[in-house]
Protein backbone atom coordinates (compact mmCIF):
# COMPACT_ATOMS: atom_id res chain seq x y z
CA UNK A 1 0.00 0.00 0.00
CA UNK A 2 1.08 3.76 -0.88
CA UNK A 3 0.38 6.52 1.49
CA UNK A 4 0.96 9.80 0.07
CA UNK A 5 2.22 12.71 1.65
CA UNK A 6 1.92 15.07 -1.16
CA UNK A 7 2.94 16.24 -4.42
CA UNK A 8 5.73 18.77 -5.39
CA UNK A 9 8.23 19.67 -8.30
CA UNK A 10 10.58 18.15 -9.89
CA UNK A 11 13.41 16.87 -7.09
CA UNK A 12 16.80 17.73 -7.80
CA UNK A 13 18.03 15.22 -4.56
CA UNK A 14 16.83 12.58 -3.00
CA UNK A 15 14.31 13.12 0.03
CA UNK A 16 15.39 12.31 3.47
CA UNK A 17 13.15 11.79 6.25
CA UNK A 18 10.54 9.07 7.52
CA UNK A 19 7.40 8.80 7.07
CA UNK A 20 4.15 7.24 9.35
CA UNK A 21 5.24 3.46 11.33
CA UNK A 22 9.10 4.89 10.70
CA UNK A 23 8.92 4.21 6.82
CA UNK A 24 11.69 5.78 4.90
CA UNK A 25 10.31 8.45 2.52
CA UNK A 26 10.29 7.91 -1.10
CA UNK A 27 9.35 9.40 -4.33
CA UNK A 28 8.24 9.32 -7.88
CA UNK A 29 8.46 11.50 -10.77
CA UNK A 30 5.80 12.02 -13.02
CA UNK A 31 6.69 14.31 -15.68
CA UNK A 32 7.07 17.89 -13.95
CA UNK A 33 5.54 16.51 -10.97
CA UNK A 34 7.15 14.24 -7.79
CA UNK A 35 4.95 12.39 -5.55
CA UNK A 36 6.36 11.76 -2.01
CA UNK A 37 4.92 8.74 -0.33
CA UNK A 38 5.82 5.78 1.79
CA UNK A 39 5.05 2.11 1.24
CA UNK A 40 3.35 -0.13 4.07
CA UNK A 41 2.34 -4.10 4.41
CA UNK A 42 -0.57 -2.50 6.26
CA UNK A 43 -0.96 0.90 8.01
CA UNK A 44 -3.69 1.37 10.34
CA UNK A 45 -4.02 5.23 9.40
CA UNK A 46 -5.57 6.98 12.68
CA UNK A 47 -6.32 10.48 13.31
CA UNK A 48 -4.10 10.18 16.04
CA UNK A 49 -1.43 12.88 17.31
CA UNK A 50 1.46 10.97 16.85
CA UNK A 51 -0.05 9.67 13.06
CA UNK A 52 -0.84 13.19 12.46
CA UNK A 53 2.68 14.16 13.53
CA UNK A 54 4.30 12.45 11.68
CA UNK A 55 2.20 13.00 8.47
CA UNK A 56 3.47 16.35 9.21
CA UNK A 57 7.20 15.97 9.78
CA UNK A 58 7.11 14.66 5.88
CA UNK A 59 5.12 17.43 4.43
CA UNK A 60 7.32 19.36 6.23
CA UNK A 61 10.57 17.61 5.00
CA UNK A 62 9.62 18.43 1.54
CA UNK A 63 8.55 21.88 2.20
CA UNK A 64 12.22 23.08 3.38
CA UNK A 65 13.16 22.29 0.29
CA UNK A 66 10.41 23.51 -2.14
CA UNK A 67 6.73 24.32 -2.31
CA UNK A 68 4.65 21.24 -1.83
CA UNK A 69 0.94 20.28 -1.89
CA UNK A 70 0.23 18.38 1.25
CA UNK A 71 -2.40 15.51 0.39
CA UNK A 72 -5.76 15.13 2.61
CA UNK A 73 -4.76 12.72 5.73
CA UNK A 74 -4.89 9.38 5.44
CA UNK A 75 -4.87 9.13 1.28
CA UNK A 76 -3.32 5.46 -0.04
CA UNK A 77 -3.39 4.15 -3.43
CA UNK A 78 -2.96 0.39 -4.06
CA UNK A 79 0.21 0.30 -6.06
CA UNK A 80 2.69 3.02 -7.67
CA UNK A 81 0.58 2.35 -11.00
CA UNK A 82 -2.66 3.97 -8.86
CA UNK A 83 -0.89 6.66 -7.82
CA UNK A 84 1.17 7.78 -11.23
CA UNK A 85 -2.37 7.73 -12.88
CA UNK A 86 -3.90 10.08 -10.65
CA UNK A 87 -0.94 12.03 -10.52
CA UNK A 88 -0.96 12.18 -14.71
CA UNK A 89 -4.71 12.45 -14.50
CA UNK A 90 -4.70 15.73 -12.54
CA UNK A 91 -1.24 17.06 -13.79
CA UNK A 92 -2.68 20.51 -15.18
CA UNK A 93 -4.55 21.49 -11.77
CA UNK A 94 -1.53 20.45 -9.94
CA UNK A 95 1.13 22.49 -11.59
CA UNK A 96 -1.61 25.16 -11.86
CA UNK A 97 -2.24 25.02 -7.65
CA UNK A 98 1.97 24.43 -7.08
CA UNK A 99 2.40 27.69 -8.96
CA UNK A 100 0.04 29.42 -6.63
CA UNK A 101 1.19 28.64 -3.13
CA UNK A 102 5.08 28.56 -4.41
CA UNK A 103 6.56 30.60 -1.85
CA UNK A 104 3.99 30.82 0.56
CA UNK A 105 2.93 29.51 3.73
CA UNK A 106 -0.15 29.05 5.87
CA UNK A 107 -0.77 30.28 9.45
CA UNK A 108 -3.72 29.68 11.88
CA UNK A 109 -5.31 32.19 13.37
CA UNK A 110 -7.72 30.54 16.29
CA UNK A 111 -10.39 32.41 18.57
CA UNK A 112 -11.04 31.45 21.46
CA UNK A 113 -14.12 30.47 22.39
CA UNK A 114 -16.15 32.68 24.82
CA UNK A 115 -18.52 30.41 26.00
CA UNK A 116 -20.54 31.24 29.09
CA UNK A 117 -18.90 32.22 31.95
CA UNK A 118 -18.14 29.66 34.48
CA UNK A 119 -20.47 29.08 37.13
CA UNK A 120 -23.08 31.04 35.23
CA UNK A 121 -25.70 28.14 34.65
CA UNK A 122 -28.51 29.08 32.31
CA UNK A 123 -31.97 29.19 34.07
CA UNK A 124 -33.20 26.69 31.67
CA UNK A 125 -33.35 25.41 28.13
CA UNK A 126 -34.11 28.61 26.33
CA UNK A 127 -31.79 30.51 27.83
CA UNK A 128 -28.77 28.61 27.33
CA UNK A 129 -29.80 27.98 23.39
CA UNK A 130 -30.26 31.69 23.56
CA UNK A 131 -26.44 31.93 25.25
CA UNK A 132 -25.24 29.51 22.83
CA UNK A 133 -26.55 31.60 19.57
CA UNK A 134 -25.22 34.71 21.22
CA UNK A 135 -21.65 33.32 21.67
CA UNK A 136 -21.99 31.83 18.30
CA UNK A 137 -22.45 35.46 16.82
CA UNK A 138 -19.94 37.28 19.02
CA UNK A 139 -17.30 34.70 17.50
CA UNK A 140 -18.57 35.13 14.03
CA UNK A 141 -18.46 39.09 14.53
CA UNK A 142 -14.83 38.48 15.51
CA UNK A 143 -13.97 36.37 13.00
CA UNK A 144 -14.57 38.79 10.50
CA UNK A 145 -12.73 41.34 12.10
CA UNK A 146 -10.20 39.06 12.45
CA UNK A 147 -10.51 38.40 8.93
CA UNK A 148 -10.86 42.22 8.04
CA UNK A 149 -7.59 43.45 9.94
CA UNK A 150 -5.40 40.62 8.79
CA UNK A 151 -6.14 40.32 5.18
CA UNK A 152 -3.83 43.03 3.76
CA UNK A 153 -0.76 41.10 5.39
CA UNK A 154 -1.93 37.66 3.47
CA UNK A 155 -2.14 36.32 -0.63
CA UNK A 156 -5.64 34.49 0.41
CA UNK A 157 -7.77 33.49 3.87
CA UNK A 158 -10.52 31.09 4.46
CA UNK A 159 -12.38 30.25 7.65
CA UNK A 160 -11.49 26.88 8.91
CA UNK A 161 -14.42 23.81 9.97
CA UNK A 162 -13.08 22.51 12.91
CA UNK A 163 -12.55 18.86 12.60
CA UNK A 164 -11.18 18.46 16.45
CA UNK A 165 -14.84 18.98 17.97
CA UNK A 166 -13.35 22.26 19.26
CA UNK A 167 -15.72 25.69 19.62
CA UNK A 168 -13.33 28.34 18.45
CA UNK A 169 -13.15 29.49 15.15
CA UNK A 170 -10.13 29.36 13.01
CA UNK A 171 -8.88 31.16 9.86
CA UNK A 172 -6.10 30.01 7.76
CA UNK A 173 -4.01 32.85 6.17
CA UNK A 174 -1.77 31.87 3.07
CA UNK A 175 1.04 34.19 3.50
CA UNK A 176 4.14 34.97 1.73
CA UNK A 177 6.91 33.05 3.17
CA UNK A 178 8.80 36.59 3.61
CA UNK A 179 5.81 37.85 5.52
CA UNK A 180 5.43 35.85 8.54
CA UNK A 181 6.54 37.65 10.59
CA UNK A 182 4.60 40.76 10.07
CA UNK A 183 1.64 39.15 10.02
CA UNK A 184 2.44 37.65 13.42
CA UNK A 185 2.80 41.31 14.67
CA UNK A 186 -0.38 42.05 13.46
CA UNK A 187 -1.71 39.03 15.33
CA UNK A 188 -0.19 40.42 18.64
CA UNK A 189 -1.62 44.17 17.96
CA UNK A 190 -4.62 42.52 17.69
CA UNK A 191 -4.53 40.66 20.72
CA UNK A 192 -3.96 44.10 22.36
CA UNK A 193 -6.59 45.84 20.38
CA UNK A 194 -9.50 43.20 22.07
CA UNK A 195 -7.57 41.70 25.42
CA UNK A 196 -11.00 40.14 26.07
CA UNK A 197 -10.26 37.59 22.96
CA UNK A 198 -7.67 35.00 23.33
CA UNK A 199 -6.16 34.86 19.68
CA UNK A 200 -3.47 31.87 18.84
CA UNK A 201 -1.42 32.32 15.62
CA UNK A 202 0.17 28.61 14.64
CA UNK A 203 2.43 27.68 11.54
CA UNK A 204 3.94 28.17 9.21
CA UNK A 205 2.20 25.45 8.25
CA UNK A 206 1.92 23.63 4.24
CA UNK A 207 -1.05 25.18 2.72
CA UNK A 208 -3.70 22.42 3.47
CA UNK A 209 -6.38 25.33 3.16
CA UNK A 210 -5.65 26.25 0.14
CA UNK A 211 -4.95 23.50 -2.47
CA UNK A 212 -8.16 21.04 -1.32
CA UNK A 213 -9.45 21.67 -4.82
CA UNK A 214 -6.61 21.18 -6.88
CA UNK A 215 -8.03 18.10 -8.61
CA UNK A 216 -11.25 17.05 -9.92
CA UNK A 217 -11.51 14.28 -7.34
CA UNK A 218 -14.43 14.29 -4.99
CA UNK A 219 -13.25 14.82 -1.30
CA UNK B 1 11.88 32.96 11.91
CA UNK B 2 13.02 35.12 14.39
CA UNK B 3 10.63 36.20 17.62
CA UNK B 4 7.46 36.02 16.69
CA UNK B 5 3.71 36.06 17.36
CA UNK B 6 3.49 32.48 15.75
CA UNK B 7 3.95 29.94 17.82
CA UNK B 8 4.93 26.99 15.61
CA UNK B 9 4.94 23.37 16.58
CA UNK B 10 6.77 22.13 13.66
CA UNK B 11 7.17 18.66 13.95
CA UNK B 12 6.66 16.09 17.39
CA UNK B 13 10.49 16.18 18.20
CA UNK B 14 10.59 20.14 18.05
CA UNK B 15 7.49 20.45 19.48
CA UNK B 16 7.78 22.19 23.65
CA UNK B 17 6.30 19.69 25.75
CA UNK B 18 3.65 23.02 26.80
CA UNK B 19 -0.15 23.88 26.30
CA UNK B 20 0.94 25.91 23.17
CA UNK B 21 1.62 22.35 21.46
CA UNK B 22 -2.04 21.16 21.90
CA UNK B 23 -3.16 24.28 20.56
CA UNK B 24 -1.18 23.70 17.49
CA UNK B 25 -2.37 19.91 17.02
CA UNK B 26 -5.86 20.96 17.48
CA UNK B 27 -4.75 23.09 14.23
CA UNK B 28 -3.17 20.82 12.69
CA UNK B 29 -5.97 18.32 12.93
CA UNK B 30 -8.30 20.88 10.88
CA UNK B 31 -5.87 21.09 8.38
CA UNK B 32 -5.43 17.49 7.91
CA UNK B 33 -9.18 16.07 7.86
CA UNK B 34 -10.58 19.18 6.48
CA UNK B 35 -7.81 20.22 3.90
CA UNK B 36 -4.96 18.95 1.62
CA UNK B 37 -5.03 17.43 -2.42
CA UNK B 38 -7.53 15.09 -2.71
CA UNK B 39 -5.66 13.20 -5.14
CA UNK B 40 -8.44 10.04 -5.88
CA UNK B 41 -6.54 7.75 -4.16
CA UNK B 42 -8.47 6.15 -1.24
CA UNK B 43 -8.81 7.75 2.29
CA UNK B 44 -8.88 5.44 4.93
CA UNK B 45 -9.16 6.43 8.39
CA UNK B 46 -10.04 4.42 11.19
CA UNK B 47 -12.32 5.93 13.46
CA UNK B 48 -10.94 9.13 14.76
CA UNK B 49 -8.97 8.81 17.95
CA UNK B 50 -8.57 12.42 18.84
CA UNK B 51 -9.74 12.39 22.38
CA UNK B 52 -6.04 13.84 22.87
CA UNK B 53 -6.96 17.33 21.45
CA UNK B 54 -10.50 17.68 23.56
CA UNK B 55 -8.64 19.65 25.83
CA UNK B 56 -9.80 23.11 27.34
CA UNK B 57 -8.78 25.53 24.64
CA UNK B 58 -10.44 28.31 26.81
CA UNK B 59 -7.60 28.11 28.86
CA UNK B 60 -5.01 27.07 26.66
CA UNK B 61 -5.22 29.96 24.29
CA UNK B 62 -4.68 32.55 26.66
CA UNK B 63 -1.38 30.75 27.76
CA UNK B 64 -0.35 30.52 24.78
CA UNK B 65 2.84 32.20 24.47
CA UNK B 66 3.42 34.65 21.53
CA UNK B 67 7.30 35.17 21.04
CA UNK B 68 8.31 31.60 20.35
CA UNK B 69 9.47 31.37 16.34
CA UNK B 70 11.09 28.11 15.77
CA UNK B 71 11.59 28.24 11.68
Amino acid sequence: MIYLYGITGRMTDAIDGIGLDVTPLQTEEVGALTAVYSTHKQLPVRADADLCWAHEAAVEAVMRRQAVLPARFGTTFPDLDELRSALLRDAEPLHKSLTEIDGCVELAVRINPLGCADGELAANGQEYLQDRLSEQRRREALAKSTLACLQEFAVASCLAASQSGQQSVSISYLVKTGGVERFSRAVGRLQKRWPEFGLSCTGPWAPYSFVANSTGAAA
Amino acid sequence: MSAAAVTHMSSRSEAPRHSGRDVALVDLIDRLLAGGVVLGGEIILAAADIDLVRVDLRALISSVPVGRGTR
